[in-house]
């Protein structure tokens, strides 16, 4: 019941945005924040919960990579030379669950030279720009803010060669 | 006081635009499918992020700058995920990635 009630008020809030604060305009938003509770609900997506302190870390990295992410790729397009080196590599996830997975592979695509290519349950397949070991350190940091956003424990890599 | 936000304004949505520029070029240049999606999802994610930062210098009502947010989140979600399908599709098709030296 709580839940639906937060998420009712993030939804009104979403259509006050929308709507720029009219009146008249609730006569829809009403049943259409009802119908989006209802398929909300109908759908359901249980696994998203998110800690404000992991949140306040993630966004500042989110933010920075982004920035530097965007840079790099201009400077490769504009550069005479065309600097890539392409590669396909695999990445083996460590968070344990299927919702943070997905964030997270498509987190990757935004950050600096790496593009996720597919996904499946246990590991993503990773389009980088350049060859090398910098494209797995660039993930291994993203998984550990995402870990942190969702206040997940993430597997020890113990028996990985 | 204004003079110096909308020069700030500008000179954001200009470099904004630079991005989308830039995008565009590594659109035209990048040898394959994959490094085109690079240049696509990242130039643009930085483009529409500085064109937003430039507007909100500019909003009059709290609703609009929240808007404003929302639209560069919902473009974020949807060229990650955009980018994501077309990459694994390609990857379906065996279309061979671009290398430097075979």
């Amino acid at each position: 019941m709580r839940a639906a009630i937060v998420r009712a008020g993030l939804l009104a809030a979403l259509w006050w945005v929308l709507s720029g604060g009219a009146w008249s305009s609730w006569l829809f938003g009403i049943p259409a924040i009802a119908a989006a509770l209802y398929l909300g609900f109908r759908l359901g997506s249980g696994g998203w919960r998110w800690t404000f302190a992991g949140a306040v870390r993630f966004l500042p990295f989110f933010l920075w990579r982004s920035l530097s992410g965007g840079i790099d790729v201009a400077w490769r397009s504009l550069s005479p030379s065309l600097p890539l080196d392409p590669d396909l590599i695999e990445y083996e996830f460590r968070l344990p669950e299927t919702p943070a997975r997905v964030f997270m592979s498509n987190a990757i695509s935004l950050l600096p030279g790496t593009l996720s290519a597919e996904y499946a349950d246990e590991k993503v397949r990773v389009h980088t720009l350049l060859r090398g070991p910098g494209a797995v350190r660039e993930l291994e940091r993203l998984e550990e803010r995402v870990a942190g956003l969702f206040g997940l424990e993430m597997a020890s890599r113990g028996d990985r060669a | 006081m204004t003079v110096i936000l909308n020069a700030l304004s500008a000179a954001l949505i200009l470099a904004g635009a630079f991005f989308f520029l830039a995008g565009t070029v590594g659109l035209l240049r990048f040898p394959d499918v994959y490094t085109r999606l690079h240049a696509l999802t990242k130039a643009d994610n930085l483009g529409l992020g500085l064109v937003v930062l430039g507007l909100l210098l500019q909003v009059e009502s709290l609703s609009e700058g929240v808007k404003l947010l929302v639209i560069w989140g919902l473009v974020l979600a949807a060229g990650a995920t955009a980018a994501h399908l077309v990459a694994r599709t390609a990857l379906e098709h065996d279309i061979r990635l671009w290398r430097r030296r075979e």
